[in-house]
């Protein structure tokens, strides 16, 4: 079998389709990248109230994230996520993550419809070509808050 | 999972909007032929699969039929290689497609509705306009619709007769790039000021009036900025961006 020429290899491994030229991340982009916050790489022992799944495994952008909500069914306590997504994706996950947890945990119906712009308005931007990248996190905590409506109708 | 949902739609009717824009109804058929419309909420997509254009995520295309018009239609702009393959199918042509999905809707009946829409984005709203009548005939609509060219900017004959008959529901009409005037046209760009000045300033902070935009990640970007700095809160603003395919 011919071998491939190194050059070759060292293009093709060089690709990456989630990487795009010339665009800075913000600070805020950058601090949530490399300290996510709410992570959870191991699910198997976190009881979760509802979980949200969302993204092509093709693409390779699989999002799932899980809540916990307060006793009341109004609030949410706790925003667990894990991706296999690019940076935008983390750092954008991570900050609605806070965003949905913060001041007390943001209420159900609010979260429902937390949006992609008012994510990276706290992320000090994104570029458009990552927009997508914030769309997931927000499609799966709806997915999550959906499933845990539907374990717990009589708290809708 | 969306992915998970495929399913094969069937073309049933074309509709010619403008040289660039039609409007493509299906239908699905069960194990025994039968044709049927799958359940959907106005404001929903559909996710469009031709894997041959190297996109297995596929993309997704509002749907602009109302769910009691017991019809599925998508409005589709032929602007790239995806959305003129879909241009391209003929009545009785098969097409792979999610099932109807997505969050870009309201849950409230009372509310007054302020839809913004960029160029083709229309689509979701012809959806939301009908359905809302429907359900509740005298619930206040604005419908702000900006595209570059007049012919794009559709729908012009139905929204006229809805107006005449509903007279809570306003629709403004902006045309960017034709300079020819027309009745009914704004030849201008649409600016946060015209769409907070249909509106009254004191009830911003209440709920009672929500806004929904569509369009353009750019489009969708600049509205959300304008309303926040014009004092409309966040949770009353609903978003649906997407790429041009």
């Amino acid at each position: 079998m011919k071998t491939p020429s190194k050059k070759k290899i060292i293009k093709k491994s060089s690709v990456n389709v989630c990487d795009v030229q010339d665009w800075l991340y913000s600070d805020i982009v950058k601090d949530h990248f490399f300290n996510p916050r709410n992570i959870l790489l191991n699910d198997a022992d976190y009881v979760a109230d509802g979980i949200g799944i969302v993204g092509s495994p093709a693409c390779g952008d699989m999002m799932v994230v899980w809540i916990k909500v307060d006793e009341k069914g109004e609030k949410i306590t706790e925003c667990k996520w894990r991706t296999f997504g690019c940076a935008s994706a983390i750092a954008s996950t991570s900050m609605m993550s806070v965003m949905a947890t913060e001041s007390g945990g943001m209420t159900l119906s609010r979260a429902k419809h937390i949006t992609p712009e008012s994510i990276i308005e706290r992320l000090s931007g994104l570029p458009d070509r990552k927009y997508h990248c914030s769309v997931l996190g927000q499609s799966a905590l709806r997915e999550a808050i959906e499933d845990y409506e539907k374990n717990n109708p009589h708290e809708k | 999972m969306i992915q998970e949902n495929k399913i094969n739609y069937f073309v049933t009717k074309i509709v010619t909007h403008a040289p660039n824009i039609k409007t493509i109804y299906l239908e699905c058929r069960d194990g025994t032929g039968k044709a049927y419309t799958p359940v959907f909420r106005a404001g929903q997509f559909i996710n469009v699969y031709f894997p041959e254009t190297g996109t297995p995520e596929g993309k997704a295309y509002s749907i602009s039929s109302a769910p009691h018009e017991d019809i599925l239609a998508i409005t589709v702009k032929a602007v790239g290689e995806f959305s003129n393959k879909l241009h391209q199918l003929k009545v009785g042509d098969r097409l792979t497609a999610s099932m109807p999905y997505g969050y870009f809707y309201t849950e409230t009946e009372t509310s007054e509705l302020v839809m913004i829409a960029g160029g083709i984005s229309i689509a979701p709203f012809r959806s939301m306009i009908l359905d809302s009548l429907q359900k509740k005939p005298n619930r206040k609509l604005a419908l702000f619709h900006s595209s570059r060219t007049y012919d794009e900017s559709i729908f012009r004959d139905e929204f006229a007769v809805l107006e005449k008959r509903f007279p809570n529901l306003k629709v403004f009409r902006y045309v960017t790039r034709d300079k020819v005037a027309n009745v009914g046209i704004i030849h201008e760009r649409l600016k946060i000021e015209d769409i907070i000045g249909t509106t009254d300033k004191a009830k911003l902070d209440i709920h009672t009036r929500e806004f929904l935009i569509c369009g353009s990640i750019n489009f969708v970007g600049e509205l959300w900025k304008g309303l926040r700095k014009a004092g409309v809160p966040e949770d009353v603003i609903y978003t649906e961006s997407f790429f041009s395919h």
